[in-house]
C-alpha cells in the first residue's frame, strides 16, 4: 500500500512539474554565425527573454558562418527550416524567389519597434527584394559600414596619423613592409567576399558610384573604374600585401592583422573584440573608409542581419516575439556593447556606451557626411550570388596576379550584368 | 523449392539499392534536362532538352568545363600514379618481416582513416605562409632560396604555397598523396601476402634476382588488385571534393577548380540544380566511359575473376 502510494504521489508530481514546460512553446533559432564568442551572447539573450515570456522557450542551433548559406537552402528545399534565423541581406533575393520567409511589415505597423528602427537599415532590407513595395524579410539588430583597422602602436612609433586618402594609404602601406620581418601594409582579402572591398575600393578611385546606366545597361567597363581596379589589385602585385592574401577570407586577414603581419586591416567593427583579445587595448584604433583622388568615398549600403521568420513555421507568433526581443532596445544594446557594432535601434544608439565608443564613431562617420557617395551591389538579379563567386573572385584574383588585365575582366562583366539585369527588368515589368 | 524465395531474400538489398542508389540517379537524369534553378522559381521545371548538355560543351558559354575538365584529369592522374608508387613501396617494406612490423602496419593506415576536410585542414596549416611547418622547415635548413628557383619571387622568402596558381594543385596533390597513399600500401600488402613463397622459391632455383623476381613474379600476380585499385581510387579521386574545397575553395584564379567541384559549386553556390545535375551526368559518363576503357585494355575480369 505504502508503494502504491508513492506511486501516485510521484505521478501527481511529475505531472504538476511537467504541466508549465507542456504549456510553453518551443521555437527553434538558427544563428548563422556560430562563434565562441557570440553564443554567450545569444544564450544570456534569450535567458532574459524567457523571462519577459515565460510561454516562449527558444531553442538555439549554431551554424558555421561558412556553411549557413547551403543549410538553410537544403533546409528550405526540404521543408526542414527553423521557425526562424539570423538572416543576412545578401540571401533576401533568394528566400523571395523561393517564397520561404514571412513579410514581417504587418508586424512592424503594429509593433513598437515601428519607429524605433534605423530608417537606412530597413532600407537595405528592402532593397534586395524590390525596395519600399517589398516584404520585410528581417527585423535588423545591427548594421555596420566597411572602415579600417590600424596598429595604433606601430603609427605611433613612426609618427603617423592613419590615411585619410588612398594616396596616403599606399604610402603608408610602402613604408611598413618589410618582407624580410615578415611585415606587410595591408592585410588583404583576395578569397570569399573580397570583391566587396574592391567595389568600394575601384568605385572610391574613381569618385564614382554608378553600376548601370538610365537603360539599365551595366557601366563597369568605364576607364576610371578600370583604373581602380587596377590600382587596387596593384598593391598585391606590388608585394605591399602577404602573398597569400590572394586566398585570404575573413579568418586569414584576421589572423594576418592580429599576428602582427600586417599594418593596415579593411574590415568592419565586428572584428574588435578579436583585436582586444590578441592585441590588447591600445595597440589598435579605427579609422573611417578613406577618400578618393576625387575628393569623395563611395561605399557600399550598409549591411545589416536581424532575425527572419521561415514559412514554414508553425508559431509565427512567438518567432515574432523574439525577433522584435532581438531588435529592442535592451538587446541592441547589449549585443552590439558585447560584439562592438552598431545598434540599429534608434533608442539603444542613446546609450552612454555607444556615444562614448571609441572605436565605432569612425565606422558611422561616412553616415551624413557629404563627402560619402553610397551604391548597392545588384544583389536583387538571381545570378548574382554564384557570380560573386565564381566570376568575381576568380576574376579578381587573375588581375591580382596579372593573368587578366582589368579592363579584360570588367569588359566581361559589363556584359553579363547587362545581359542579366535587361532580363530582371523585362521579368519585373519595369521596362 | 518456390522459385520466388531467392528473390525474396534479396528484395530487402533491392529495395536499398532502388531507394538511395537508382531513385537518385534517375533524378539526376531528370533534373539535367530540365530547368531547375531554385532562384528562378518562374521557370522551373521546364523541359529543357539536351540544352544544359549544349551549353556545358559550349566553351562560349561555359568557360569553367574544359578548364575544370583538364584540372580532374591532372589531379586524378598526380595523385594515384604517386599514391600508387609509395604505397607499393610501402607495401613491399611492410611484408619483410622485422621488428615492430604489426605497429609500422597501423601507423601507415593512420592517414586513411583521417577525413578529408582535416586532412586539408592540417596541410592549410603545413602549407601557410608565415605560421607554416613546412616553410619552416625550408628556412631552418637554408632552402629558402627554393622560391628563387621554382620562379616565385625575386628573393628567397617563404612562400605561401596555395597562393600560387603554379603550385596550388602540386600542393593539394600532395595532401591528396598523403592520405591515399595508406590505400595502396594496405591493398597491396594483402595481395602481396595470397603470393605463395612457393612461387618465390621456383623463381629463385630458375636464377631470378630480386628485380626479376619482382618483375616477372610479384607484378603479375598483383595485376588484379592493382588494376582495381587504382581504378577505385581514380573513380573516388575524381570525385573527391571536401580536401580540395578546404584547402583552396578551386582558387587561386580557379586553379584547382576540378569538375567535381565546379558541380559541387554549381549546387550550392549556384543553386542551379538542373545544370548542376547535367554536369553531374557528364562527369558519370566519363567514369563509366574510363572504367570500361580500362577494363578492356587491362584485361581484367576476362576469365571471369569477379570484383
Amino acid at each position: 500500500m505504502k508503494k502504491f502510494a508513492f506511486l501516485v504521489l510521484s505521478v501527481v508530481l511529475t505531472l504538476a512539474l511537467a504541466r508549465p514546460a507542456a504549456a510553453a512553446v518551443e521555437i527553434t533559432y538558427w544563428d548563422t554565425n556560430v562563434t565562441p564568442v557570440r553564443t554567450p551572447f545569444w544564450q544570456h539573450m534569450i535567458e532574459r527573454f524567457e523571462k519577459e515570456n515565460a510561454d516562449i522557450k527558444v531553442k538555439l542551433v549554431g551554424i558555421p558562418q561558412a556553411q549557413a548559406h547551403t543549410k538553410i537552402v537544403t533546409a528550405i528545399q526540404t521543408n526542414t527550416t527553423p521557425d526562424c534565423a539570423s538572416f543576412w541581406v545578401e540571401w533576401l533575393a533568394e528566400f523571395k524567389a523561393m517564397d520561404a520567409a514571412v513579410d514581417l511589415k504587418p508586424y512592424l505597423e503594429k509593433s513598437h519597434l515601428k519607429n524605433e528602427l534605423v530608417p537606412a537599415a530597413i532600407e537595405a532590407v528592402e532593397y534586395p527584394v524590390g525596395g519600399k513595395d517589398g516584404p520585410l524579410l528581417l527585423i535588423p539588430h545591427r548594421f555596420f559600414l566597411d572602415g579600417i583597422w590600424y596598429r595604433l602602436d606601430w603609427y605611433k612609433e613612426k609618427g603617423l596619423e592613419p590615411p585619410r586618402t588612398l594616396v596616403e594609404l599606399e604610402e603608408q602601406m610602402k613604408l611598413f613592409t618589410d618582407p624580410a620581418q615578415n611585415r606587410y601594409g595591408l592585410a588583404m582579402r583576395g578569397g570569399k567576399s573580397g570583391h566587396l572591398y574592391l567595389f568600394q575600393m575601384m568605385l572610391t578611385y574613381a569618385g564614382a558610384n554608378q553600376l548601370f546606366d538610365v537603360d539599365g545597361n551595366s557601366v563597369v567597363n568605364r576607364p576610371d573604374y578600370v583604373k581602380g581596379l587596377d590600382w587596387y589589385t596593384s598593391l598585391y602585385r606590388k608585394g605591399l600585401t602577404p602573398k597569400s592574401a590572394i586566398n585570404d577570407a575573413y579568418q586569414q586577414i584576421l589572423m594576418n592583422f592580429d599576428s602582427g603581419t600586417t599594418a593596415l586591416l579593411i574590415h568592419n567593427p565586428g572584428s574588435s573584440t578579436e583585436h582586444k583579445n590578441k592585441l590588447g587595448e591600445g595597440k589598435f584604433m579605427s579609422a573611417p573608409w578613406p577618400l578618393g583622388p576625387k575628393g569623395v568615398r563611395v561605399m557600399r549600403n550598409i549591411w545589416t542581419e536581424g532575425v527572419g521568420i521561415f514559412k514554414t513555421s508553425k508559431q509565427k507568433e512567438a518567432a515574432w516575439k523574439w525577433a522584435e526581443f532581438v531588435a529592442g532596445e535592451w538587446a541592441s544594446s547589449y549585443w552590439n556593447r558585447m560584439i562592438g557594432e552598431i545598434p540599429a535601434n534608434l533608442k539603444s544608439q542613446q546609450h552612454d556606451w555607444f556615444k562614448n565608443h571609441q572605436y565605432l564613431p569612425n565606422f558611422s562617420k561616412p553616415i551624413g557626411d557629404p563627402k560619402t557617395l553610397w551604391f548597392d551591389l545588384p544583389t536583387y538579379l538571381p545570378e548574382w550570388a554564384e557570380f560573386q563567386d565564381r566570376s568575381i573572385i576568380p576574376d579578381m584574383q587573375a588581375v591580382m596576379l596579372g593573368q587578366k588585365t582589368a579592363k579584360e575582366v570588367l569588359d566581361k562583366w559589363t556584359g553579363l550584368l547587362t545581359e542579366w539585369n535587361q532580363a530582371y527588368l523585362k521579368r519585373t515589368g519595369k521596362k | 523449392l518456390n522459385a520466388a524465395l531467392p528473390y525474396a531474400f534479396i528484395s530487402p538489398a533491392l529495395a536499398m539499392i532502388l531507394v538511395f542508389t537508382l531513385i537518385p540517379l534517375a533524378l539526376v537524369f531528370w533534373y539535367s534536362v530540365h530547368n531547375w534553378d531554385l532562384r528562378k522559381p518562374w521557370e522551373q521545371g521546364q523541359f529543357v532538352g539536351l540544352q544544359h548538355f549544349l551549353a556545358i560543351l559550349d566553351p562560349e558559354r561555359d568557360e569553367l568545363f574544359y578548364p575544370s575538365l583538364l584540372k580532374s584529369f591532372i589531379w586524378v592522374f598526380g595523385s594515384v600514379s604517386v599514391q600508387f608508387i609509395c604505397g607499393l613501396g610501402l607495401a613491399l617494406m611492410l611484408n619483410q618481416t622485422f621488428f615492430g612490423r604489426a605497429i609500422y602496419r597501423s601507423i601507415v593506415l593512420c592517414p586513411w582513416a583521417v577525413s578529408g576536410v582535416l586532412t586539408g585542414l592540417i596541410w592549410v596549416w603545413l602549407f601557410h605562409e608565415t605560421a607554416g611547418a613546412i616553410n619552416d622547415l625550408l628556412d631552418r635548413a637554408g632552402l629558402l632560396h627554393l622560391s628563387v628557383w621554382l620562379g616565385l619571387s625575386e628573393v628567397p622568402r617563404r612562400v605561401a604555397w596555395l597562393a600560387y596558381p603554379e603550385t596550388a594543385m602540386p600542393a593539394i596533390i600532395v595532401a591528396n598523396v598523403w592520405r591515399g597513399t595508406a590505400f595502396f600500401a594496405i591493398s597491396l600488402l594483402a595481395g602481396l601476402q595470397t603470393i605463395s613463397e612457393d612461387v618465390y622459391e621456383a623463381g629463385a632455383i630458375d636464377g631470378a634476382g630480386q628485380w626479376q623476381q619482382f618483375r616477372y613474379v610479384t607484378l603479375p600476380l598483383l595485376r588484379d588488385v592493382i588494376v582495381v585499385t587504382t581504378l577505385l581510387r581514380s573513380i573516388w579521386t575524381f570525385n573527391f571534393v571536401d580536401l580540395i574545397y578546404t584547402m583552396t575553395g578551386g582558387g587561386p584564379a580557379n586553379s584547382t577548380l576540378t569538375l567535381a567541384v565546379y558541380t559541387m559549386e554549381k549546387t550550392t553556390v549556384g543553386l542551379n540544380y538542373g545544370y548542376a545535375s547535367a554536369l553531374a551526368v557528364i562527369l558519370f559518363l566519363i567514369l563509366l566511359g574510363g572504367s570500361v576503357f580500362y577494363f578492356k585494355i587491362t584485361g581484367f575480369a576476362r576469365g571471369g575473376a569477379g570484383e
